[in-house]
């Protein structure tokens, strides 16, 4: 009985192992379009309003991973006594656990040295520069998320019976 | 106040001073390569434990950092006319090396010295001048004079808070045209009272003309005449049977005629009375003059 249970368990996660890869990819697509739609407000709301960015990164920051991270960047730079925006951006995305890759966060933290630190025009310039390479990101995630989720679960699932079968 | 400009070093700085002198700063003077310097009653000088704390540009740039809230677009126009004015009313007057575009200035390259202004809403310095330049209870044009540094701006403010609240004087819609965000920004609103309709951060001329146009102000109230546009706007706002505030640099009457914008200004005689500001041993003395036409 005790061997079924832990072949059962083993089978169990490896199978999990592979579908929270899969779901690992799914995540850093949403969370890419989450970053898209966020800064598309910010864009906007720089065009009209030319507001300070913590009341900007207040209003426009949503309940998802990057408006989370939106909202902690604030917190920090507001805590911080003297830090620039882009410095707090910059701990806040090297803090902040976000589904996104490598290539992700380098562009995120490479926005950041303009965000606050140019005039409007200069930023919003900056900003679209950086929603059209997310596009192209998330457009390449997203092929990646469709072609590699069945191959983590199949994974998963092989890797499971292969243990059984070694077991 | 402070929390606002002052990075945290710098704060901590501020807070080594007694309470009455904290209380009583009037300017914080920051210079590359040099400690912090306060002034209190016209006189500069450096506290015993700011002198070993030698500034640097960077700690300039902070400074500038907060009072754009880190958002260098929000104060880019006013850092083009060599001031910033922080939440709370600390102006900070800029110094260093300008970046020129087309004889524009576009930014600073480097910043070597600022000049953080404290806002002194003191309530009740206008009230002795009243029964003066009010005798019937009704508010002529005024002029307010002096040197820079010396009060003008504190006399303004309190003087709009009469009219607004009634003191002494019969109680008036006030439209005030707060270019540099001094006057009736942030916590200053509600020092101002009731009657009173702030346009801020609007160069003044358009301001004092959308002021009379949207608001229909008994008195139009707009610190520092330096513009011939400005004085365009005074005397469109005086022929509407609008009452003006407003104060300009200058020791005396004679100083202001010898210059040929206000030369303009008093020939034009919109303003029937003049208050002149003094510092003498550390005391404000102020000098009223009524009568119709600049003496």
């Amino acid at each position: 009985m005790t061997t079924l249970a832990g072949k059962g368990l083993l089978f169990g996660g490896c199978v999990a192992l592979g579908i929270l890869t899969g779901l690992g990819r799914l995540r850093r697509v949403a969370c890419l379009e989450e970053f898209r739609r966020i800064l598309s407000s910010l864009a906007r709301e720089l065009t009209f309003s030319l507001r300070p960015l913590p009341e900007l990164a207040e209003d426009v920051a949503g309940p998802g991973p990057a408006g989370e991270c939106l909202r902690a960047c604030r917190r920090c730079f507001l805590a911080s006594g003297g830090e620039s925006w882009a410095e707090s951006w910059e701990t806040v995305l090297r803090e902040t656990d976000l589904p996104l890759s490598d290539e992700d966060r380098g562009l995120l933290a490479e926005f950041g040295q303009v965000l606050g630190r140019y005039d409007g025009e200069s930023q919003q310039r900056a900003l679209q520069a950086l929603l059209d390479r997310l596009g192209e990101q998330v457009e390449t995630a997203r092929q990646t998320a469709r072609r590699l989720v069945r191959v983590d679960v199949t994974l998963g699932v092989t890797a499971g019976l292969f243990c059984l079968i070694l077991l | 106040m402070w929390d606002k400009v002052l990075p945290r070093t710098l704060r901590e700085q501020v807070a080594l001073l007694p309470p009455e002198v904290g209380q009583e700063l009037e300017e914080l003077r920051l210079r590359a390569g040099y400690p912090m310097a306060a002034v209190r009653g016209g006189e500069e000088w450096v506290p015993e434990g700011w002198r070993r704390a030698i500034l640097t540009e960077s700690d300039l740039q902070r400074v500038l950092e907060m009072a754009g809230q880190g958002s260098v677009h929000t104060i880019l126009d006013q850092l083009r006319s060599g001031f910033v004015t922080a939440a709370g009313g600390v102006r900070i007057g800029i110094c260093g090396v300008g970046a020129v575009e087309d004889g524009r200035l576009l930014s600073f390259r480097q910043v070597t010295s600022l000049a953080l202004r404290v806002p002194r809403a003191m309530a009740g310095v206008a009230e002795p001048l009243l029964p003066q330049l009010a005798p019937g209870r009704e508010l002529p044009s005024t002029l307010l004079l002096s040197p820079p540094g010396v009060g003008k701006t504190t006399l303004l403010r309190d003087l709009i808070r009469c009219l607004s609240t009634g003191v002494w004087i019969n109680p008036k819609r006030v439209g005030v045209a707060d270019e540099r965000g001094e006057l009736g920004v942030g916590s200053l609103r509600a020092f101002l009272g009731p009657r009173v309709d702030v346009l801020a951060y609007c160069p003044k001329a358009a301001a004092l003309r959308m002021l009379l146009r949207g608001m229909s102000p008994q008195v139009l109230a707009a610190d520092e005449i330096t513009d011939p546009q400005d004085i365009r706007a005074m005397e469109q706002a005086a022929g509407c049977g609008v009452t003006l505030l407003a104060t300009a640099h200058g020791g005396s009457l004679e100083d202001l005629r010898r210059r040929p914008l206000y030369r303009e200004l008093l020939d034009a005689g919109i303003f029937q009375a003049f208050v002149f500001l003094t510092r003498q041993g550390g005391k404000r003395h102020y000098q009223v003059w009524t009568g119709g036409e600049a003496p």
